[in-house]
């Protein structure tokens, strides 16, 4: 697999989309990784494995703790990926903005004109 | 990280540990823009996915509902319904949206409308009912995403 394949197939699973969602704020430990979800510790850890090979995610050591963070160079890949949450709201309001622009120039009394005749 | 993402004329941003606020400019006047975006004949207009839009009920008033459907070849796929709680054309709107009527998890919806150099900056505060919900409205809208880049993808290699 490449590094693209491999960053899709990981993302191809909602826990770990929320996990990247929870380590784009900032550093964590497994335990306030895990805290959101109603699965096991060891089931988040698994799933932070398949995020670490697939390069998207670190642990630094320090000490006993082993807080993960984001790959800093899988940040710009991954602002590509929420930008997609962003674009589909861009699609949609280009929809909008093509009726606006369709609707009579009059708006108040062509409206109601036409809301008469339904 | 700043979770804003910001590119112009668009801003979709985090705020908090529920709320998502869209931000958006259009080039026509507040009332225009609270037409196309209340009228049940121009809603399934814009507000689609690549599935279609094909029941848009909307009674706008306080103490009112709306109900849109999406379908397939299939029957019904989804729905977003819920109460109008404010309404003051055509300035602000407040609704609750439930997903497939489940009243358990509401987000609750505000649309602002201001007129700005002729034209009108919409804010929309979602507030959703925890984080774990709001995570899962973004993750509808990416697995939309994935899919938008898979038919891209497929679209480019059955040309090649």
């Amino acid at each position: 697999m490449s590094d693209l394949d491999r960053s899709f197939a990981a993302l191809a699973d909602p826990t770990r989309r929320a996990l990247i969602e929870r380590l784009a704020q900032g550093e964590a430990s497994v335990q306030d990784l895990a805290r959101p979800f109603p699965i096991s510790q060891p089931a988040i850890s698994r799933h932070l494995k398949v995020l670490e090979e697939a390069g998207l995610v670190q642990t630094r050591i320090d000490g006993t703790a082993r807080p993960r963070s984001l790959n800093p160079a899988a940040v710009a890949e991954l602002w590509d990926w929420l930008g997609r949450y962003r674009a589909l709201w861009e699609a949609q309001f280009q929809k909008l903005d093509a009726v606006l622009d369709a609707l009579p120039e009059d708006d108040g009394s062509a409206w109601d004109a036409e809301r008469s005749q339904e | 990280m700043n979770k804003q993402l910001d590119i112009a004329p668009l801003q979709v941003s985090q705020v908090g540990e529920t709320d998502i606020i869209v931000r958006r400019s259009f080039s026509h006047a507040p009332a225009r823009v609270w037409r196309a975006m209340t009228d049940p004949t121009l809603i399934p207009q814009w507000m689609a996915s690549k599935d279609t839009m094909t029941r848009c009920e909307m009674d706008l008033r306080p103490g009112g509902s709306f109900h849109y459907e999406w379908s397939g070849p299939e029957g019904v796929l989804f729905f977003f319904s819920g109460p109008i709680i404010a309404v003051d054309e055509p300035r602000h709107m407040t609704h609750v949206e439930y997903f497939n009527g489940d009243e358990t998890s509401g987000t609750t919806i505000t649309t602002d409308l201001v007129a700005h150099e002729g034209g009108t900056r919409m804010t929309m505060v979602m507030r959703y009912a925890d984080a774990a919900a709001r995570a899962a409205a973004i993750e509808m809208g990416m697995t939309d995403g994935f899919e938008i880049v898979y038919d891209s993808l497929e679209a480019l290699l059955s040309k090649s």
